[in-house]
């Protein structure tokens, strides 16, 4: 950690309201596009990123400087967006994945193809909210199964099954978009559904 | 592709995420912050005037106890010094039963040995009295040239004392009467009776 990082931090845990907006304008393109992806909206993204920056603000004196002050503010954004899942989890529509497959030839379609950030997000976006989330935290977040599966209160073995799926419904829409002539448009029929 | 490949390639897109948030977000978390957490100006006066609030306070306490603590004090040093300079012989200090309670210091003071002297209701008013009376007879008869103190000599004082009837609480006994004894409280637990009280100073 710099020296500034650590000045501000310790300045924001002394509740100076100048430094926390410091310590905002820093991360806060950072904690905000972490939340998009774990959210089905903006305006999910927006509510989860408040909480999470209240809690950051609120809960400084924990956090300790042998680990890394953006990998903490990730966590405390991700946690809250699985907070924020669980509450809503009533509103989100269910939708069978089992019919997903990618085939061997889309596999290779896939390969010679170069996405943009952009068109990932959409891909990811179209992943069933579970296996999005699952994803999401393991290969992008860098967390172990154990971790997903206690955050997410599900089995490890589940929290396996279902990055496998993930990758592979992920190949299978990303495949179709390189096959698609004009990618901004809706690649799929598939809407935003949970396991 | 690989998984672990594939993996890598996904995380190489998302290694500098960053997405501007929207403007008013900012002032909405700012504004959800403040309604938890004031600003630290504010509170660092609140806690100024805490502090302030709680030596005023602390010091109002000091000084009331003091206050009330010095009379009692007092009349400890002034019976005290009674007694101390009714063995000297010296009226200055005996007068100084400006103690509130030894205020019969003085007329007591001016009485002659074995004149009768008002009782008081206080047992340090009537160690100052005694003392005072001691005090007074002596110089009467063994240094006149201290009379001269601020104590009234008797002559000052024409009208003769009427003795002051000392009330005290007894336990009730139920044997007597209302008439004879005095008050009896309506729970018959105490009664409260009128008692002549007198002391005798002797020389």
């Amino acid at each position: 950690m710099d020296a500034d990082l650590a000045q501000l931090i310790e300045a924001c845990k002394r509740e100076e309201r100048r430094a926390q907006h410091a310590l905002y304008a820093r991360f806060g393109a950072m904690m905000f596009s972490v939340s998009v992806r774990y959210t089905n909206s903006r305006a999910d993204a927006e509510d989860v990123v408040q909480e999470a920056w209240v809690k950051v603000f609120r809960h400084l004196d924990s956090f300790s400087r042998n680990h890394s002050f953006e990998g903490w503010l990730r966590r405390i954004v991700v946690n809250t967006a699985i907070t924020h899942y669980r509450k809503n989890l009533r509103h989100v529509h269910h939708l069978d994945i089992d019919e997903v497959h990618a085939t061997p030839a889309d596999l290779e379609a896939f390969k010679e193809c170069e996405f943009t950030r952009e068109e990932l997000d959409r891909a990811i976006g179209q992943l069933p909210t579970g296996y999005g989330l699952v994803f999401n935290m393991y290969v992008i977040d860098g967390m172990k199964h154990k971790e997903i599966s206690d955050l997410l209160g599900i089995d490890v073995n589940t929290s396996k099954s279902q990055l496998s799926r993930a990758r592979k419904y992920l190949q299978e829409v990303l495949t179709r978009m390189s096959a698609v002539a004009t990618p901004q448009q809706p690649l799929s029929t598939h809407g935003k559904s949970s396991i | 592709m690989e998984n672990q490949a594939f993996d890598r390639y996904v995380q190489s897109l998302y290694a500098q995420e960053s997405l501007t948030p929207p403007a008013a977000l900012e002032s909405a978390i700012f504004a959800r912050l403040d309604a938890v957490q004031p600003a630290a100006p504010k509170r660092r006066m609140g806690w100024w005037m805490a502090s302030l609030a709680g030596l005023v306070l602390a010091g109002w306490l000091v000084g009331t106890t003091w206050q009330a603590g010095d009379p009692s004090g007092a009349a400890e040093v002034g019976a005290a010094s009674a007694g101390a300079v009714g063995a000297v012989g010296t009226a200055n200090v005996a007068a100084g039963a400006d103690v509130a309670a030894g205020a019969a210091g003085p007329a007591a003071g001016a009485g002659k040995a074995g004149d009768e002297v008002p009782a008081v209701e206080t047992a340090a008013g009537v160690e100052v009295a005694r003392g005072a009376a001691a005090v007074r007879s002596r110089n009467t008869s063994s240094s006149p040239s201290l009379v001269s103190t601020p104590v009234p000599s008797l002559s000052s004082q024409a009208a003769p004392c009427e003795p002051v009837r000392k009330l005290e609480v007894r336990p009730f006994q139920r044997t007597g009467s209302v008439g004879e004894k005095g008050l009896v409280y309506p729970r018959g637990e105490r009664e409260v009776v009128a008692m002549p009280a007198t002391i005798t100073v002797r020389q």
